[in-house]
């Protein structure tokens, strides 16, 4: 085990029905990376997340979260809520934002901390919250629309919206679920960016179809297909790898 | 300018309870020929403070309850259980005496004394909301669901209420009582009456700065949050179910404080406070009014029944259903926001045209651009 | 012996009661998630009809066929309601597929017109429907009584699930419905008429909430209010057999009036049904999805 391990899944199985969703998936992230998850449809990714997020149960196996200065935790069996404050976000693959609220409102429900019912009455955000949520939005490029309401921006804008939502909680994982699924390529090159800039403060684990994209800013990619990991390394040497080719990319890559 | 525009709500509220205040004194002075429109805005004072209730967790929060009537008709029992006592001078009742009883049951004892029933007000229909809500919604039941099983709550209680007449007196309710401050009906109580009347509009104003207090801050965000986005708002790390739970208590109490108002200027609460028919009742008011703003739930309870009263006494109660059955449902469809949602869009532009007649031309452009903003906010 | 017989057949005839009411509902609500809250109206709708068919035959016919009026008014009951909930459907529910909720408040206030409709043409007093002679009396063995009524409303429900069945499951028709209830996009891709479909599927709904009235009519006084009498407990058997089966519905109509009947024997019958409703909500709280569930992979309702 080395320190550098942020999360561990320990052979992960899921059933539905007797339908093994994910059968004896293992893997670690490391600190400080963008660690992508791609395969097929139907392999199991979005299935990995929930079960990381306590979204969904497994039918056995752990996931185990190893934070920064703390004592490691077993993910498996929290609820979801103490696991976004225990600091893992997630973004859904549909933008979810709150349309009805405007930018900064929707950020400042975001921050970490002050989620109890009576902070939410009496508290406001202090100075250093409001310059912290600036800074954030600087670094998505929303900052000019702090006050639109939500559910007018465009759909790139939105997404980037959840991103900065994650990140406003300072996080030490924030996974994504295709952030850049019905973006164009422009907008996905400059989530690209925004994603190589907030691995320096956290890990990112990202699902993603886009190969472009997985190129862009990946450290490390697992592959995986009916709920097996197929292959891990490099976006480099994974891409070129044989099995990898035949399953999911021998239909034709770009 | 500014200052008013965010307060719009307050200065409407503000002029609603003037004219309220107004109204005894016009009677006073014999402006107004009977007292019975002042009892009758007692009653809407009551309905009001019940749609605030509703419109915290409907309107809000977007949990729909169908079964609010439930805690309206308990805070009236409870009101009306101590006023009883009062007029029988602590001794049983003849709905007792005919169910075979021969001594104050047990638990009609604690409304012999007023903060006690006052307590019990408050206690009985925040601790049963606690209780089911606590379950209801920490298994996720939401959406109709929730809907359904609340009405079926209500249904259950209405039963169990009209069978146990010997302590309710079932079907007839309790009937026959004072208010608080004594009786209210004739001439020569209207200083009681009137008493009644200011003490309720108070109470009013106390729980509209509360509630509009509650939905300026962040919480109020919070409710709306996960109205738009529930999982959102669990995976921001908000306990989605401790909150709905804790507005689900708040607005059945406020339910429940409209019910004993009600009981008051009624002289009386019956079961049919507590039906599913009553309960949507009350929704409606919030929804022609305006759901998701406190002033609309304060305009539709106070419109929808001055509507239904002015008809009525002029013998078109039969016309009365279609129109408010034709109007929620038009609402309903087509103007979401109700009265509220209505005036907030189009009155900055009515506004707009008056003060720059100079400048038509140029502001029909501005205007064609705010309508097609305010249309992409409405979809 | 007897007793339990007794009670087992009544327990079987008011399930059968709340079967007939809820089988509506497990169309409009089970298939196409709308809540409509003018179902007991519909309910209303059918007992009325019964009642017009009646007066229309007495005034008509000869004495000797009269009785016969009951089998006109099961059509004309089911075609009132059905007539009247496509109407429902093209005005108002069409508007509202995405919008649930709404569409339940929607359907409230034609409930409240329907109500009041009802009143001004029928008057506020009920009206009775008197049962044709060959449905009164019944079957005495050995100190069991099986009422003909009772038996026949028994036959009725069962030929109504069935039918139901074959609709949905056996019929071409059956097929396009399902395949709208499931993915309207893709259906109407698929060269379906989905706006056709949703509209002939709420209808039939509706029509089987008139056949309901149809039966409720033979069991008491009709009045406006005859209908929310039974849509609470029509509701609760479609939530608690599980939303969208068939079978579902037969099972938590089954177990609700079951139920009901058996608390009666310790309780007043008023409490019976009170008591069941908060078991009910009790058991949903451990299986919030009812008893049958359709597991799926999509996670979001």
């Amino acid at each position: 085990m080395n320190t550098a391990t942020v999360l561990e899944i320990k052979d992960i199985s899921v059933s539905f029905d007797g339908f093994f969703a994910l059968s004896d998936v293992k893997t670690s992230v490391r600190r400080n990376t963008v660690h992508f998850f791609i395969g097929p449809n139907g392999a199991g990714k979005t299935t990995l997340l929930d079960i990381i997020c306590a979204k969904t149960k497994p039918t056995s196996g752990t996931v185990v979260f190893y934070p920064k200065n703390r004592k490691p935790m077993r993910l498996t069996g929290m609820k979801e809520h103490k696991i976004v404050n225990e600091g893992i976000g997630r973004k859904f693959q549909v933008p979810s934002v709150f349309v009805n609220l405007t930018v900064e409102e929707n950020m400042i429900l975001s921050l970490k901390g002050h989620k109890g019912i009576r902070d939410s009455i009496f508290k406001k955000p202090s100075d250093e919250e409001r310059s912290h949520i600036n800074h954030i939005l600087k670094k998505v490029g929303l900052e000019k629309q702090m006050h639109t309401r939500a559910g007018i921006l465009s759909h790139g804008e939105k997404q980037w919206l959840e991103i900065a939502m994650q990140l406003v909680q300072k996080p030490e994982i924030i996974m994504l679920d295709e952030p850049a699924a019905g973006m164009g390529k422009p907008e996905t090159f400059k989530t690209g960016e925004i994603l190589k800039e907030i691995k320096k403060s956290c890990t990112v684990i990202v699902i993603e179809h886009d190969m472009d994209f997985v190129k862009q800013c990946a450290d490390t990619v697992t592959v995986l297909h009916e709920g097996r990991i197929i292959a891990e390394g490099g976006a480099g040497e994974v891409l070129a790898d044989k099995t990898v080719q035949s399953v999911y990319l021998g239909r034709g890559e770009e | 300018m500014k200052f008013l525009k965010k307060r719009e709500d307050i200065v409407c509220f503000a002029c609603i309870c003037i004219l309220l205040a107004f109204m005894p004194i016009l009677l006073n002075y014999g402006v107004l020929s009977s007292s019975s429109i002042v009892l009758f805005l007692g009653k809407c004072i009551a309905f009001a403070i019940a749609a605030i209730g509703i419109d915290l967790i409907w309107g809000y929060t977007g949990i729909l309850s169908l079964g609010h009537g439930l805690y309206f008709a308990l805070g009236g029992y409870a009101m009306a259980m101590y006023l009883k006592l009062q007029s029988t001078g602590g001794k049983i009742t003849d709905f007792m005496h005919t169910g075979g009883m021969t001594s104050l049951p047990l638990i009609w004892k604690p409304f012999l004394s007023l903060p006690a029933a006052m307590l019990l007000m408050i206690l009985v229909p925040g601790g049963i909301a606690a209780i089911v809500g606590y379950f209801i919604f920490k298994n996720r039941v939401k959406g109709v669901y929730f809907s359904i099983i609340s009405q079926a709550l209500a249904w259950a209680a209405y039963s169990i209420f009209i069978a146990l007449s010997p302590y309710t007196n079932g079907n007839v309710g309790i009937t026959e009582i004072k208010s608080v401050f004594g009786g209210i009906k004739g001439p020569s109580n209207q200083r009681n009456m009137f008493l009644l009347f200011y003490a309720s509009l108070l109470l009013m104003i106390l729980i509209f700065a509360f509630c509009r207090f509650l939905a300026g801050r962040k919480f109020g965000k919070i409710l709306v949050a996960i109205r738009d986005g529930e999982n959102r708002a669990y995976f921001s790390g908000y306990q989605v179910s401790k909150y709905k739970t804790f507005v689900y208590v708040l607005s059945a109490i406020l339910a429940a404080i409209g019910g004993a108002v009600f009981a008051n200027f009624n002289g009386s609460i019956t079961p049919s406070q507590m039906t599913i028919s009553y309960s949507i009742t009350m929704v409606i008011w919030v929804a022609i009014g305006g759901r998701g703003t406190i002033i609309g739930a304060v305009i539709g309870a106070f419109l929808v029944n001055l509507c239904e009263y002015s008809l009525s006494s002029g013998g078109l109660v039969e016309i009365w259903q279609y129109i408010i059955g034709a109007v929620f449902c038009i609402t309903i469809i087509f103007f979401k926001g109700g009265i509220t949602g209505l005036v907030s869009k189009y009155f900055p532009i009515i506004l707009k045209k008056l003060s720059k007649q100079d400048n038509i031309n140029k502001n029909i452009g501005k205007i064609e651009r705010s309508r097609a903003y305010e249309h992409s906010n409405g979809s | 012996m007897a007793q339990f017989i007794n009670t087992l057949f009544n327990a079987v005839s008011l399930s059968s009661i709340v079967l007939l009411t809820s089988l509506g509902l497990a169309v409009t609500f089970g298939l196409m998630r709308v809540i409509n809250m003018a179902h007991g109206e519909f309910v209303m709708v059918g007992a009325y009809a019964t009642y017009a068919v009646q007066n229309l035959f007495s005034a008509i016919f000869p004495k000797s066929i009269q009785p016969l009026y009951y089998f006109v008014a099961i059509p004309a009951a089911f075609a009132a309601a059905f007539a009247l909930g496509s109407l429902l459907e093209f005005f108002i529910i069409s508007r509202l597929y995405k919008r649930v909720v709404d569409s339940l408040l929607a359907t409230w206030g034609i409930s409240l017109i329907l109500q009041q409709a009802a009143r001004s043409i029928f008057g506020t007093q009920g009206v009775n429907v008197t049962a044709p002679p060959f449905l009164q009396g019944g079957i005495f063995i050995g100190g069991c009584t099986f009422s003909y009524n009772r038996i026949f409303i028994i036959a009725l429900v069962g030929i109504c699930v069935l039918s139901v069945y074959l609709i949905m499951y056996k019929s071409g028709f059956g097929k396009q419905m399902r395949a709208v209830m499931q993915n309207r996009a893709m259906a109407q891709c698929m060269g379906i008429n989905s706006r056709m479909v949703d509209n002939v599927t709420f209808a039939i709904g509706s029509g089987l909430a008139g056949i309901a009235g149809c039966s409720v009519a033979l069991l008491g006084s009709v009045d406006s209010t005859v209908g929310q009498n039974y849509i609470v407990n029509a509701f609760m058997a479609v939530v608690l057999g599980g939303v969208g089966k068939l079978l579902g519905t037969v099972l938590g109509a089954s177990i609700i009036g079951s139920a009901s009947i058996f608390a009666e024997n310790y309780t007043s019958s008023s409490i019976a049904k009170a008591i069941v409703l908060l078991i009910v909500i009790v058991f949903l709280q451990k299986r919030p999805q009812g008893l049958f569930v359709i597991k799926n992979r999509s996670l979001d309702e």
